[in-house]
């Protein structure tokens, strides 16, 4: 038999789908297993948090928060504005629900940022500048129970639980590659951020509640949100509240819902001798 | 600040991914082409794996007048698309296509330039193909394949 050479179909060894087709198909496919996990995961850990006893937030030490407010700037520990925030914060404290037996804190930090925020703990930071901009007490009151609404609804755990929930999720799916993390990453950290809009709202409505039992009015309550609305785009750090606690006039048209809910009445604010302009 | 970050974390691996996929089909392209016409030209070299000195089988042919180990070794990078697309995979699991196609032109090539190394061989018995990841770091940085045989050398 004479050997006659023949080319042999060499293809069966190549892929049948185009490469950009199977990224399609797998990229959506993973986007959607990561967002799926992430959102039961999400449910379970809101209702988990609802379980956490206020007492445990007394078991985190004050050194663990102590670090995280060195990164902020010099603590303020007296003069009159320090004097008459702990004063009104103390009077906020008081009209919390008798089972909620966290120690809070309040710290005030000498920066030139507009910020006020709440640490695992029960400890609120205020900025020193949010003070220099608020117009009357009854705005000042309503930053420090916005804050207290944070702590009273366990975002800080929910947010923790989360953010462990993500680490895990990512460093399994990313172990191929870090890549997928930064893919993922982008919807992902808009979903938190629309997830912690949602926690403002719950927080609001907490702290227009305690506003009201406080002053018996909802004087200057929103005040504060309204005056600086519409400075959210505004990328200078010095306004940084305004966009950790994104700002809109369907958030203040919800507290103001929630107000008359209540038949909590606008009345005239207290005086805040502090406002620097 | 977070414009910047999201670019960085973001844009530079997109535009890696876009890169490495045109440049990457290109070069897949461009090889494929060479290669096939390679093969068309060493049709009559054929590369057999079967030993011709076991003369139990095969006659041994007399018109042999030497013989000589030839090898041919090729190594080709992973683009940053195929691996992009691989580490997908590794997720779901399956066919890992992308790298398929990768592995296949690396074999192919290496049985070519074993032919070429060959110069005027008859024909090469004995041929082996071996397979190997030269890593860099994360995943696989490139594949290496080496294909070797016996080149016979006839009168």
């Amino acid at each position: 038999m004479k050997y006659v050479a023949k080319q042999v179909d060499a293809s069966v060894n190549l892929p049948d789908r185009h490469p950009l087709v199977d990224m399609t198909w797998l990229l959506s496919g993973v986007i959607l297993i990561f967002v799926v996990l992430y959102f039961s995961g999400g449910v379970i850990i809101d209702q988990l948090a609802r379980h956490i006893p206020p007492e445990y937030d007394n078991s985190i030490s004050p050194g663990f928060t102590a670090q995280l407010l060195a990164q902020f700037g010099p603590e303020i520990t007296e003069g009159e504005v320090f004097d008459d925030t702990q004063a009104l914060f103390a009077q906020l404290r008081k009209l919390l629900p008798e089972d909620d037996t966290r120690e809070y804190r309040l710290t005030l930090v000498d920066t030139d940022k507009v910020n006020a925020l709440a640490l695992p703990g029960g400890q609120i930071v205020v900025f020193r500048a949010l003070l220099d901009k608020a117009e009357s007490q009854n705005e000042v009151a309503m930053v420090l129970a916005h804050e207290f609404g944070h702590i009273s609804h366990r975002h800080h755990w929910r947010r923790i639980g989360r953010a462990v929930l993500f680490g895990v999720t990512a460093t399994f799916l990313g172990s191929q590659s870090t890549l997928q993390n930064q893919i993922t990453n982008i919807p992902l950290a808009t979903m938190m951020q629309a997830n912690s809009r949602s926690h403002e709202t719950e927080s609001d409505s907490f702290a227009i509640d305690l506003v009201c039992r406080h002053y018996g009015h909802s004087g200057g309550a929103t005040a504060f949100f309204a005056r600086n609305l519409g400075e959210e785009d505004n990328t200078n750090d010095t306004i940084s509240f305004l966009l950790t606690h994104p700002l809109s006039q369907e958030r203040i048209d919800n507290i103001e819902a929630r107000a008359e809910e209540r038949n909590c009445s606008p009345g005239d604010t207290s005086q805040w001798p502090y406002t620097k302009t | 600040m977070e414009l910047y970050s999201a670019l960085i974390n973001f844009g530079i691996p997109l535009v890696l991914i876009i890169l490495g996929y045109f440049m990457g089909t290109h070069f897949e392209k461009r090889h494929f082409q060479s290669i096939i016409i390679r093969e068309r030209a060493f049709l009559n070299k054929p590369a057999v794996t079967f030993d011709e000195s076991d003369d139990t089988v095969f006659p041994l042919d007399p018109s042999i007048c030497d013989t000589r180990l030839v090898g041919g070794s090729v190594v080709i990078s992973v683009d940053y698309f195929k691996r992009f697309l691989a580490g997908l995979r590794g997720i779901v699991g399956g066919r890992l296509t992308s790298y398929e196609t990768l592995v296949d032109r690396a074999r192919r090539e290496a049985v070519l330039r074993m032919k070429e190394e060959s110069g005027d061989a008859d024909r090469i018995a004995n041929l082996r193909i071996e397979t190997s990841t030269l890593s860099s770091g994360r995943g696989i940085g490139a594949v290496e394949v080496h294909a070797y045989g016996t080149a016979i050398y006839t009168r």
